[in-house]
């Protein structure tokens, strides 16, 4: 350390919505969580104890969104999700038998057994079903930051500004993230990167010191940020905006130049569950029969047309070493070239959904294994930083205010704001409205009536759960579109009745044992978050 | 709401008590009236020429509209109202202010950070602006050229492809045609013999029966099967032999079948 010439700050978003369905044996979404489990955190934390466990110097940002830190850490979940790879683990020994005379798939069929094998005993033995205890020690090791978001996800920009609204999603996820981690947040990934002015203020009431925001965020800040996206602004409010690099974002990003649409790299589409006989990968499937992906894919990319040839585990791997080191060349030039030019070591930010490693580029947890230990020994140029340990080294930066954004397609509001989902922001808005209202209205408190506490605070999940972006994107992207509809109709549905039943006195304790049990998330919710002081209600 | 810095969303709630008031205020001239969406332009920035408004006509049955505003980094609200014939506007409601981005770099420099024209084009550029024309480029192209190489990308995709893996590997265009084969070996001997097949020891089920599947290729396979009594001491071996042979014809010009799995 000390040497280096620049950083690099790679950042892993790691979201999803909050599925959760108890009272259904078998839910086909909650296979988004299972399938991100064995095929992305899982493999991460296994190269991010292989790396600390070698000695390996290397910082990593990683968000960990409070409804996934809220799946992770429920039993229900847990539960279905052992139940989920001991049936991997069921067709991946079937599978080594039927590929006995296939000499091209069989050592596939023996590793995906020895993954999902390795899966169950990561989740199940060394971390006792709690993934988060991982990442939470590799935190307290000093490698990872680990960010928190906004409570639900919700995109802030769509909220008219209102502070309050905002500090329901931002100040519920501190608190949350205090109870999984065990010490406040130090940053946060704005969900969807969305920024607006003012939100710095909010972030600032949460103990938050930095946030990040798309390219164009920091590079129209006012004033110009003389240093570009190569180093963070401070808003006036104190917290620091890191801008995303788009040079070294494109080379994972990007669909057409990208690395992980390489011919040796793994086929998305090529899934035993589509491939193979119906009657043979029926009992793996969910109870309406539709076939799915089952996470045992045989092909490798090939090339751009249908014929697909077998994957070779070897050369991947090569492949992915070579393009960790494509990726550590060239940002070494990159440092090289700003550090002149600046005068100061720039920071380069890189932050990529998390899921696309493992899930999506099936190689992605092995090329961040690699680039961190050839970061760490191939070269002096660049070291990898986290957010904090570089404000700590230079605390000296410009003050100005980011330019509203987010990292969504055109770069602000469209993806959440169409003709696909713009009917929800009246539901939405007018939900956090009543919710500001009761909470002003007990502010200070239920006078020990323990079933109104319950429903206040029930109210408060039903508007968060609502405002989870993800809704009005699955909308936006048109693929199960059913689902997101039907979710923003029951929490929106649930609010209302809880807000009317409030009211009037007559709150249902059945029905809210029901919804409690159910939409679960945040155990230790404040309604109060909500309660506007007299100052803000006047303005 | 803020869509991005050139276009704007409103939605609104008229009850038909607040349009009966207008009406009856307006009495004769109320035929012909209008829906208007008239937003309010409101320069904060003293080196900017004066707000003032623009009216957008509405259908009247629409309870939301997207419009266009003349200029990024400016702030607007608009009213829902009624426009009578005598060029009335009656207003019915209010919005909050938006303020819409910026959608090149800023003009206000800070003398504490500064850097000349030339230096910050080339920071700009080299954070995702380039290719763009270089330092000769104006600010608002290099923020238009930003946003366009932007939007090659995949972005926060991610759920939607955690989503995609219910629908499936998108299918060749055109007719297609797939066959393949599997062979299911079967039988069944004293539950507490010992079973190999092709070499390999096979658990049997507690009644003594046992499955096992496996995908043909073209060829011949030989399966020895084997069971050797508990005590050791009777042995059976039964060997079927499996011939696969696959021919295939086409009536118009395409690639052989792959081999599949």
């Amino acid at each position: 350390m000390g040497m280096e010439k620049g950083y690099l700050c790679l950042v892993l978003h790691a979201h999803l919505p909050y599925v959760r369905h108890p009272e259904h044996e078998d839910f086909l979404e909650e296979d988004w969580l299972f399938e991100a489990l064995t095929e992305t955190y899982i493999p991460l934390v296994r190269v991010f104890e292989r790396l600390l466990n070698d000695g390996i110097h290397f910082r990593l940002t990683m968000s960990i969104t409070p409804p996934l830190a809220g799946m992770l850490s429920d039993g229900v979940l847990q539960e279905r999700y052992l139940r989920h790879i001991e049936k991997l683990i069921d067709l991946s020994e079937r599978e080594m038998e039927r590929t006995r005379w296939l000499p091209e798939f069989h050592p596939l069929a023996v590793h995906y057994n020895r993954l999902f094998k390795e899966a169950r005993e990561t989740f199940e033995d060394r971390y006792h079903r709690n993934l988060l205890s991982a990442f939470r020690s590799f935190q307290d090791a000093g490698a990872l930051d680990i960010l928190t978001c906004g409570s639900t996800h919700g995109f802030l920009p769509l909220m008219l500004g209102n502070r309050t609204w905002w500090r329901g999603q931002i100040v519920t996820a501190a608190r949350d993230y205090q109870r999984h981690f065990g010490r406040p947040p130090k940053g946060i990934w704005l969900p969807e990167c969305g920024y607006e002015e003012g939100l710095e203020d909010v972030l600032r009431e949460a103990g938050i010191k930095y946030f990040f925001t798309d390219t164009h965020g920091i590079l129209h800040a006012s004033p110009r940020p003389k240093y570009g996206v190569f180093a963070p602004i401070l808003t006036r409010a104190g917290v620091a905006a890191f801008g995303r690099d788009l040079e070294s974002s494109k080379s994972v990003w990007s669909a057409k130049e990208g690395y992980p649409g390489d011919s040796n790299y793994r086929e998305f589409y090529r899934d035993v569950g589509w491939d193979l006989d119906y009657d043979y990968v029926r009992p793996y499937l969910h109870k309406d029969g539709n076939r799915c992906n089952l996470g045992i894919k045989y092909y490798r990319i090939t090339g751009p047309g249908t014929h697909k040839e077998p994957y070779n585990f070897d050369w991947a791997r090569e492949q992915a070493a070579v393009h960790a080191g494509n990726f550590m060349f060239n940002r070494e030039r990159q440092v090289e070239h700003l550090h002149a030019l600046l005068g100061r070591a720039p920071i380069i930010v890189s932050p990529y959904d998390a899921e696309l490693f493992g899930h999506w580029w099936y190689e992605g947890p092995q090329w961040i294994d690699f680039l961190l230990r050839k970061i760490a020994y191939d070269q002096k140029t660049i070291s990898t930083i986290t957010p904090w340990e570089y404000l700590d080294r230079h605390p000296v930066n410009q003050v100005a205010t980011p330019s509203a954004s987010s990292w969504g397609y055109k770069g602000y509001a469209e993806v959440w704001l169409s003709g696909a989902n713009d009917w929800i922001y009246p539901h939405l808005h007018a939900a956090a409205e009543r919710m500001v209202e009761l909470a002003s209205r007990y502010r200070s408190g239920t006078g020990g009536n323990a079933l109104l506490d319950r429903a206040l605070r029930q109210a408060v999940r039903e508007l968060l759960l609502a405002q989870s972006s993800d809704w009005a994107f699955i909308m936006k992207m048109g693929t199960m579109v059913s689902y997101a509809v039907q979710r923003t109709r029951e929490h929106i549905s649930n609010f209302n009745k809880l807000y009317h039943d409030i009211l009037s006195n007559r709150i249902d304790e059945w029905w809210l044992s029901t919804i409690e049990g159910k939409n679960n998330i945040f155990p230790e919710i404040d309604y109060t978050v909500y309660a506007e002081s007299g100052q803000e209600a006047r303005s | 709401m803020v869509r991005d810095p050139h276009w704007v969303h409103a939605y609104w709630e008229v009850t038909p008590a607040a349009i009966d008031r207008v009406r009856s205020r307006a009495g004769d001239l109320w035929d012909n009236h209008k829906w208007l969406l008239r937003v309010q332009i409101h320069t904060d920035d003293a080196s900017r020429p004066p707000g003032g408004h623009f009216d957008i006509e509405l259908n009247p049955a629409a309870r939301n509209w997207y419009f266009q505003v003349p200029q990024s980094d400016c702030s607007y609200d608009a009213m829902i109202g009624i426009l009578t014939r005598d060029g009335t506007f009656h207003p019915l409601a209010r919005s909050n202010r938006v303020r819409t981005p910026r959608a090149s770099m800023s003009g206000v420099l800070d003398e504490e950070w500064a850097s000349t024209e030339e230096e910050f084009k080339q920071i700009y550029s080299l954070s995702g602006g380039h290719g763009a024309g270089g330092a000769s480029a104006s600010s608002a192209e290099l923020g238009e050229s930003l946003l366009e190489r932007q939007r090659e990308g995949w972005f926060s995709g991610m759920l939607g492809s955690m989503g995609s893996g219910a629908l499936g590997a998108p299918r060749q265009r055109g007719f297609w045609f797939q066959v393949n084969t599997e062979l299911v070996v079967y039988g069944a001997t004293e539950p507490d013999a010992r079973l190999t097949v092709q070499g390999r020891p096979i658990q049997l089920r507690p009644d003594g029966t046992f499955t096992l599947r496996f995908q043909l290729p073209d060829g011949a396979q030989e399966i020895p099967c084997v069971a050797t009594s508990a005590d050791g001491l009777s042995e059976r071996t039964i060997t079927p032999v499996v011939r696969r042979q696959t021919t295939s014809a086409e009536r118009e010009p395409s690639s052989a079948q792959e081999p599949e799995i």
